[in-house]
């Protein structure tokens, strides 16, 4: 038996020709994951490690790079702009990511309790239909809607008695300006990942509380959103991670102005990498950016353990 | 299973045998990489290249285009296109990045073309000399200048009509500016809000540079190397700009659609450069229309002066084939090619280099009647900022000027915070 094995027919293999067939498995199984093993390798990993790399060094893309081990990263600490971009960035993803995952969550929900079946359909629908447009897109067309002396939003305002709003040319305007569209593309598709999450909780359930005399906000409560938490635990991670980048939005209504009260780090970064050529010093914002990423994503992981309930 | 073995290896063979001929051009065959602007359509800036393509039929020209945002991200662009490995010859570009561009290696000096090269003599008796010089950096030629512009005050004689105003005189001072701004401005259902503005603005250095040269100033000294914003003329000036909004409430904060409210008649007077008609003519503005005026001074004596700058093409470093872009070079600065830009049809209609182009008939018909002023306010402004870290300044003047325009910081502390910025920026560099 140590030389060969039986299969279900009956047949005896020997050792070596399962061997073969195995390999033959896997160079199968690798030849399917290759394209997408190659994208990461050319697309992601390639680029972490040189941007890793370059972080360590001087370079402005034209002369030769110089090597100034973690100087970038000790300049990092004591920029005054990019600590005011962090702290942007900070409150961007805390707002945008409440708003998005809170209010989808909530739209999910409701949608989720309408019994017509076209309305949920059109709901559903309507609510994703930002989420598919191009940013700029959104962005060019809300720096329209929001012009302080012309715009479409100010009028109506007006036209209600209340004095026109400096949506973008005022610094705190401007940031929850920029925090709204932000929720208003974005929500769509976090209330898809909660309707998806609600359809999966057991009706049984509900219908067991109801014989148990629950009301509505007992079910909500004790059944609907504690089954929600694998949906909230992977749309926190997803909101966090898009809000850290947020760039485009900002770039195409308020280049990160007035001042910089709506430039964020990535918005640095770009400006730190292809207008002032400072690769080396660029590539450190990147890569503190990763790891402020990284950790936010494993703190979460580790906590989720405690609220998370996986059926 | 040798002999299969062998076929596919033949076949294998073949095929790269194919490709490599396929892809081998003749050997007098020869592709030009030009850069250009992507605001506007690739085919109008293939109509430039007429005359040249049947002079050179062996020459397949690749179009790049590079979006336009300001003249620091343009440059940005086209030297991260290039460092990707794009092959570029031929460089559309201004005034502002030819120090970078110079600095960096990425743009060849001229003078050697133009000193062997007896044909670009005629170019150069008839190109205006101060743009010729502002496409210099450090005594060589990067750029041969092409079109140029500045900026002077349009007004819509309607709207100035309907207020009851004569046309402004071209030596007119603050507070006669002040005074027309002020009869434009008018709220007319009683809203409360006003429906007619006198005047727009925004922060950036290309509507502020006027103000300041009119008030015997700048935003830096000749040579960009010393912030004259703590200058009092500089911060008189950006005060009376920026009161024009605040104070006295005949311009609208924000951001603001200033060439459509001109056009639609809700604004009387606007800040705009000769290439401003391109806009206006489609939008059903005939020259007569509107006028342009000296930006005002504040005692009315000041000569008039404004802010400057010029593009022009110019030949990479790089370029396997300099000569033949030499050529180009030389088509895109002929007469044929840039009396295109008098029509306002073609990719820019901005001013023509050549002096000689400055009366021609279609420019004087597709112009309002004070046209030559903006030759006159050429020949008295400044340049604007061209230095090596142009972009870095750009970015230090929007980053205060921005929050002045928001109202939320004074004149005084955004000019110390400008001259403190900048002036680390040139000592770093």
């Amino acid at each position: 038996m140590q030389e060969a094995a039986i299969t279900a027919r009956g047949a005896i293999l020997t050792r070596q020709r399962i061997n073969r067939l195995a390999l033959r498995e896997a160079m199968a199984g690798y030849f399917f994951i290759l394209p997408t093993l190659l994208s990461f390798l050319v697309f992601f990993l390639i680029p972490t490690i040189s941007g890793l790399g370059m972080s360590l060094f001087d370079w402005d893309f034209f002369s030769e790079p110089e090597f100034v081990g973690l100087d970038n990263f000790s300049e990092l600490a004591r920029d005054k702009l990019f600590l005011r971009t962090l702290k942007n960035t900070a409150l961007f993803a805390l707002f945008a990511t409440s708003g998005n995952v809170g209010l989808g969550m909530f739209i999910a929900i409701g949608i989720n309790s309408i019994k017509w079946r076209w309305l949920k359909t059109f709901l559903r629908t309507a609510y994703f239909i930002p989420f598919v447009i191009s940013t700029v897109v959104v962005a060019l067309m809300f720096g329209f809607l929001l012009q302080e002396s012309t715009g479409v939003v100010n009028y109506y305002l007006s036209r209600l008695g209340i004095v026109r709003i400096p949506w973008l040319s005022s610094s705190a305007w401007a940031f929850r300006s920029i925090v709204l569209i932000d929720v208003w593309k974005h929500v769509g598709f976090f209330t898809l990942i909660f309707l998806a999450g609600l359809q999966a909780i057991p009706s049984e359930l509900y219908e067991a509380a109801l014989v148990d005399g629950a009301g509505r906000r007992v079910r909500l409560t004790r059944i609907t959103i504690p089954l929600l938490t694998p949906s909230l635990f992977f749309s926190l991670i997803i909101a966090l991670i898009g809000a850290f980048q947020v760039f485009e939005s900002m770039y195409v209504l308020t280049n990160g102005g007035p001042g910089d009260a709506t430039r964020t780090v990535v918005m640095l970064l770009y400006r730190e990498a292809f207008g002032s050529f400072n690769m080396g010093y660029a590539a450190s914002m990147a890569v503190l950016l990763f790891f402020i990423i990284l950790a936010l994503t494993v703190t979460q992981v580790r906590l989720g353990d405690r609220w998370v309930f996986y059926r | 299973m040798k002999n299969i073995r062998c076929r596919l290896i033949l076949l294998f063979m073949l095929v790269l045998l194919c490709a490599t001929a396929a892809l081998t051009p003749a050997q007098d065959e020869v592709t030009l990489g030009f850069v250009y602007g992507s605001f506007a359509p690739q085919e109008k800036w293939e109509a430039y290249f007429e005359g040249f393509l049947e002079a050179h039929p062996n020459v397949t020209i690749n179009y790049i285009p590079v979006p336009l945002d300001s003249w620091g991200d343009y440059t940005q662009k086209i030297v991260t296109t290039m460092l990707g490995g794009e092959q570029v010859d031929v460089i559309w570009n201004a005034i502002e990045a030819v120090p970078l561009m110079a600095e960096r290696g990425v743009l060849r000096e001229l003078d050697s073309f133009l000193e062997s090269d007896p044909d670009i003599q005629e170019f150069l008796d008839d190109a205006n000399p101060k743009l010729l010089e502002g496409l210099r950096w450090k005594d060589q030629q990067y750029l041969l200048p092409f079109a140029w512009n500045t900026t002077l005050i349009y007004y819509n004689k309607a709207v100035l009509e309907a207020a009851g105003l004569p046309e402004p005189p071209p030596d007119w001072t603050w507070d006669d500016f002040l005074e027309y701004a002020t009869a434009i401005t008018q709220d007319t259902d009683d809203d409360g809000i006003n429906d007619i503005w006198g005047f727009h603005h925004n922060a950036w250095l290309w509507h502020l540079g006027p103000w300041l040269v009119s008030n015997g100033s700048f935003f830096l000294n000749e040579d960009f190397t010393e912030p004259w914003y703590d200058r009092p003329e500089s911060i008189e000036a950006l005060q009376f700009a920026r009161d024009l909004i605040w104070e006295h409430g005949v311009g609208p904060s924000g951001s603001f659609n200033f060439r459509e409210a001109f056009v639609a008649g809700t604004l009387g007077m606007m800040i705009d450069s000769p290439a401003g008609r391109q806009r206006l003519i489609p939008a059903g503005m005939s020259a007569d229309d509107y006028d342009v005026v000296f930006f005002p001074s504040k005692s009315g004596e000041a000569a008039p002066g404004s802010q400057w700058g010029t593009d022009g093409y110019g030949i990479t470093a790089d370029s396997q084939h300099p000569d033949l872009a030499w050529e180009m070079v030389k088509h895109l600065v002929s007469v044929d090619v840039m009396s295109k830009l008098l029509s306002g049809e073609f990719a820019s209609a901005s001013a023509p280099a050549r002096q000689s182009l400055a009366s021609d008939p279609v420019l004087v018909a597709a112009s309002p009647a004070n046209y030559l002023r903006f030759y006159e306010v050429l020949a008295n402004g400044r340049t604007v900022i061209n230095a090596p870290y142009f972009a870095e300044l750009a970015e230090i003047h929007d980053r205060y000027m921005s929050q002045v325009w928001a109202n939320e910081m004074s004149v005084e502390d955004a000019a110390a915070s400008i001259q403190a910025d900048m002036e680390a920026v040139i000592a770093e560099n």
